[in-house]
């Protein structure tokens, strides 16, 4: 029946849209629509304003569909759609950030997008290191939205104000301590860099750049001595004043952005997802933020990065209207029209088109400009995304954990690192 | 979780055919509550209760495990005893200190005060904001490193740490945070103070009792209900406490884990796990818990609480 | 010591006495502690976000509203339709708590039945088990009512007396009015049903006024309910809407605060018109012990 309805829309639309503008307006009342087709998607009051935009222009272009729209608060996204999920009442559309995106595809929770290739879904204006972003065991579940790449973001004012010479292009670790510990002996007041030994994935880039990857299967694919030397490293950088004391870090939740030392004018360096420069941090300062190529591991002149979806677009398994809702789907990710409406406003487009639309905007802002040149350059090195586990995100707040628990002074680093090891592993298991 | 029940049933002598119609009346004055127990109440509540015997994520159909649940609680899990550890903490610092501070001001309010509407008022608001995302905007920026406080205290000279962020006192600031939205404890401390019958206060001037006298013989016998009513309700709330310490730390309980409350726990074990069948095992523990003091409290309240209709 | 006054008849005048300055002076003192970091919110929310965190402490430069226009509208409704989503809800679970919870707790505090006490200790069950692990098991059975996306989820509970902290308060306060009232009454012929009407009813004012502040405020702030329950935009309340302000990809602090200080206006307003009737209570109840 769906699937009737909507040869018989596509073969309306090859008449082209005013046709169909006309067609439907002389038959409102007398069709009805297809749907409700359900958007869900999260976001801040601003930013679930422009994807409302791109949805409605959508909704306008196809008046046979009845599209709903469903912006959450971010923060409460994950309770809302487990519920809903749970409930079976979910929208047809679902965001998925990407480590929500692993949880929700094994519990086949998500449909398999593969079969709605090549209509609805084009799949061909995706490169395929990006589309495989949002593939889970091989099976495509996800659209990526825009593509997140790691970058450094530094406070240029800062460094001038200090009389620092700028950075260097690319550097390595041993490097990047020692830059560090030169901003705290400019000014006792400020440290190099946020404490970067929270950073799973900081570790995991480390790991990428030399072949490897964090996780395994079911297991950590780092060893003990591996994580002690890392923590290791961290602890070095608190000392001398390279990285920021533990309760300044501490402070910093990870995304409470007021709160960061880098914002606060304490710290000039803070790894990052690239996008997290606009929004995040150069929002709330008055000090001009660039962004920079992370340190590599000392031995290797590659930071080590690899790309991770911002969010995906994903299908309910047990939607109604899958043709329609792929169609929905595929146009917001990828339609220039879409493009041009949502901007960066999840950062970088993840497919091709959309990109190219977006780098043709002529308004966009200096900050945005940064964060598509580095997010360009940075992919342009990057290695394959190594694989997402369910159990990341506990692993992350794990490797939080054990870090803090080193910079207060609770443990030492070789017993914090074999706690690591040892619950992440069981973690892993348990995930 | 008897002990209350001799409380509220008070025998007397009443006919048969009295009884019954009584029965009668009751039930249906009870009809609305019956409804929404059956109906609302009691389905998700052995849903919960089943969930906590299996391996629900959620999303798929949940499979039976037994008591894995709560063994791995009692015997794997570190952060578990971590989080009741902070758990017990805040509930044992919390509720007698929100308590006194609720029960001080109630009585200061409670007197003819130039201004008192607008006093009350004052002392309430901190209470409206709930757990608004506000609050936590602000108690970040009061007890951070450079926040207000540490800038009152550098002015003697003090070098203070940072309160939020660090482990030691992270803890505290949420404590400092519930006694500070003591207005719902007050509210219920002024209307219960509003049942004191003027004549007892009258018949104790006439004895000649002064302030603290007539405090200490007439109100505080006289409030007892209420203030048990405060003290089982606080304990409840406080071991459920989540709000605070979800927005203050971002969700993590942290710094290391320091601001983990029980339910926060639970909270991340079922939303940012899945493992919703764990955490409905956390949760039945903590009925248990929670069962335990309140019914502690009833039976320690025989020997304090006054009731009007006691014979 | 001397500050612990008990409401003195109200026919006597306040005398300045050394007592009366010691109040002033805690309540004062206690009155600036508490709204401190309230009037840090309202300083803030007239400021840009790069000026509020760069020094948190300080006086704004100059007066700038606009975070309060802006922040008004920067959601799709704006907050008007917000506020009035909000305060439907609110009516109608004060209705309902008042109604249905007084009903309840007349039946446990006077009447006898078989099961009382089970049934209580049950009631107060419900109050312990985290709201969390009950979350998944009711939005199932809501959806499968077809009530999500309503506003039934979140008040015909009200109705069917689901808050057990009134019913305990108000079983409470009933058992501390005399209980040679009712029987009185029981005397003359009055059914279980007049006795409360005409007698319970009234005397429970105080706890009425009580559940009247306390569940349209803890309505008002019921974030996680509303956000569960409602889906469509049109439908949606203030406080979902002030989670929207900001989040992890960064937002408007400024918009926040200012939209955090309106919110506190009709709970404000609620508290201050019921609180009045706290003080009344002293000379109108008529309790005679």
């Amino acid at each position: 029946m769906n699937r009737r309805f909507n040869l018989s829309r596509r073969s309306v639309l090859l008449g082209g849209t005013a046709a169909l503008g006309a067609l439907a307006l002389g038959s409102t009342g007398v069709r009805a629509q297809t749907g409700p087709v359900r958007f869900g998607i999260f976001g801040n009051a601003e930013k679930l304003a422009i994807r409302g935009n791109s949805v409605a222009r959508y909704a306008e272009l196809h008046p046979e569909i009845n599209v709903v729209y469903e912006g959450v608060p971010s923060d409460a996204w994950p309770d809302k759609i487990a519920a809903m999920v749970a409930g079976g009442n979910a929208p047809d559309v679902i965001t998925l950030s990407s480590g929500d995106l692993e949880q929700y595809a094994t519990r086949e929770a998500l449909e398999p997008l593969d079969d709605l290739i090549p209509d609805p879904i084009r799949a061909d204006l995706f490169e395929t290191a990006v589309l495989d972003l949002g593939r889970v065991n091989g099976t495509l579940y996800g659209l990526p939205i825009a593509v997140s790449i790691q970058g450094m973001g530094y406070n240029q004012s800062a460094i001038e104000r200090l009389g620092l010479d700028a950075p260097p292009e690319s550097w390595n670790y041993d490097d990047f301590a020692l830059y560090c510990a030169e901003v705290h002996k400019a000014d006792s007041s400020m440290y190099g860099c946020h404490d970067g030994g929270a950073r799973l994935g900081d570790l995991g880039m480390t790991l990428v750049a030399q072949g490897r990857t964090l996780f395994t299967e079911n297991e950590l694919g780092v060893t003990v001595d591996e994580v002690a030397a890392w923590l290791e490293y961290w602890n070095k950088m608190r000392e001398t004043g390279a990285t920021v004391p533990p309760d300044m870090q501490a402070q910093f939740t990870g995304t409470e952005w007021p709160n960061s030392p880098l914002v606060r004018g304490r710290a000039i360096f803070a790894n990052m997802a690239s996008q997290d420069l606009a929004g995040g941090y150069q929002a709330l300062t008055t000090d001009t933020l660039g962004m920079m190529a992370p340190p590599a591991p000392v031995g290797s002149d590659n930071p080590g990065y690899f790309p991770r979806p911002t969010s995906s677009l994903t299908l309910n398994a047990r939607s109604n209207f899958k043709q329609e809702a792929a169609h929905l789907m595929d146009w917001f990710v990828s339609d220039p029209e879409s493009a041009k409406i949502l901007g960066l406003v999840s950062g970088p487009p993840a497919s091709r088109p959309a990109l190219e639309a977006v780098l043709a905007l002529e308004d966009i802002s200096e900050v945005d400009q940064k964060v598509l040149r580095h997010s360009q350059a940075a992919l342009a090195q990057a290695n394959p995304a190594p694989p997402v586990h369910r159990g990341e995100r506990a692993v992350g707040d794990l490797m939080r954990r054990v870090n803090e628990n080193v910079g207060f002074g609770a443990y030492g680093v070789q017993q914090a690192a074999e706690e690591f090891v040892n619950q992440g592993n069981a973690l892993l298991r348990r995930a | 979780m008897s002990a209350q029940a001799t409380d509220i049933v008070t025998d007397a002598p009443r006919t048969a055919r009295r009884r019954k119609r009584q029965n009668f009346e009751a039930y249906l004055f009870l009809l609305p509550w019956f409804g929404g127990m059956i109906l609302l109440t009691a389905g998700p509540l052995l849903a919960s209760l089943y969930l906590s015997f299996t391996d629900f994520d959620m999303l798929r159909a949940p499979n039976w495990v037994g008591l894995t649940n709560f063994v791995d609680m009692f015997t794997f899990d570190p952060r578990y005893r971590k989080a009741l550890q902070v758990t017990f903490v805040y509930v044992l610092l919390g509720v007698p200190l929100n308590l006194m501070v609720a029960l001080g001001i109630a009585v200061l309010l409670n007197q003819k005060v130039r201004g008192l509407g607008l006093f009350r008022g004052v002392y309430y608001l901190p209470s409206l904001l709930g757990g608004s995302v506000a609050v936590a905007v602000m108690w970040r920026q009061i007890f951070g490193g450079e926040g207000v406080v540490n800038q009152g205290l550098s002015l003697f000279g003090i070098d203070a740490p940072n309160w939020i962020s660090t482990p030691q006192y992270a803890l505290y600031t949420l404590v400092l945070l519930h006694i500070w939205q003591f207005g719902s404890a007050m509210i219920i401390f002024l209307a219960g103070l509003q049942q004191v019958p003027n004549e007892l206060y009258e018949a104790a001037e006439i004895d000649g009792a002064g302030r603290w006298q007539k405090f200490r013989n007439v109100t505080l016998p006289m409030i007892t209900p209420v203030i048990f009513f405060n003290l089982v309700l606080g304990v409840i709330n406080s071991f459920q406490a989540f709000t605070s310490a979800y927005i203050v730390s971002g969700g993590s309980g942290g710094p290391a884990d320091s601001t983990l409350f029980y339910t926060l726990y639970l909270y991340q074990e079922g939303f940012t796990s899945f493992r919703m069948g764990y955490a409905s095992a956390m949760g039945w523990v903590l009925l248990l818990i929670i069962g335990a003091f309140t019914a502690l409290n009833f039976w320690a309240s025989r020997r304090w609480v006054y009731y009007g209709d006691d014979r | 010591m001397s500050s612990i006054a008990i409401s003195a008849p109200p026919r006597r005048k306040p005398a300045i006495s050394l007592p009366r300055i010691v109040t002033y002076a805690v309540l004062i003192g206690g009155a600036a502690i508490m709204i401190y970091p309230l009037l840090w919110m309202l300083m803030s929310s007239i400021k840009s976000d790069q000026e509020i965190f760069s020094n948190p402490a300080a006086l704004p430069n100059d007066i700038d509203l606009s975070n309060y226009f802006t922040g008004w509208f920067a959601t799709n409704p704006s907050f008007t339709q917000y506020y009035i989503n909000s305060f439907m809800i609110c009516l109608g679970a004060v209705i309902g708590n008042v109604l249905a919870c007084s009903l309840t707790a007349y039946a446990f505090a006077r009447l006898e039945f078989p099961f009382k006490r089970t049934l209580f200790t049950i009631m107060l069950l419900t109050l312990m088990l985290p709201s969390h692990v009950l979350l998944i098991p009711q939005y199932v059975m809501f959806a499968r009512l077809g009530w999500v996306n309503t506003y039934l989820p979140l008040i015909v509970p009200k109705f069917l007396a689901t808050d057990a902290f009134f019913i305990f308060l108000m079983v409470q306060f009933i058992r501390r009015i005399p209980r040679e009232l009712d029987e009185a009454a029981t005397i003359d012929g009055c059914s279980s049903f007049r006795i409360f009407t005409s007698i319970i009813f009234p005397l429970l004012q105080p706890a009425l006024i009580t559940t009247i502040i306390f569940t349209f405020i803890w309505t008002y702030n019921d974030f996680f309910s509303q956000l569960i329950y409602l889906t469509s935009p049109e439908s949606l309340t203030v406080p979902v809407g002030l989670r929207t302000l900001v989040d992890s990809s960064g937002g408007a602090y400024g918009q926040l605060l200012a939209m955090s200080a309106l919110s506190l206006i009709p709970t404000f307003v609620v508290f201050l018109i019921f609180q009045r009737r706290l003080v009344e209570g002293i000379a109108t109840s008529g309790l005679k012990g």
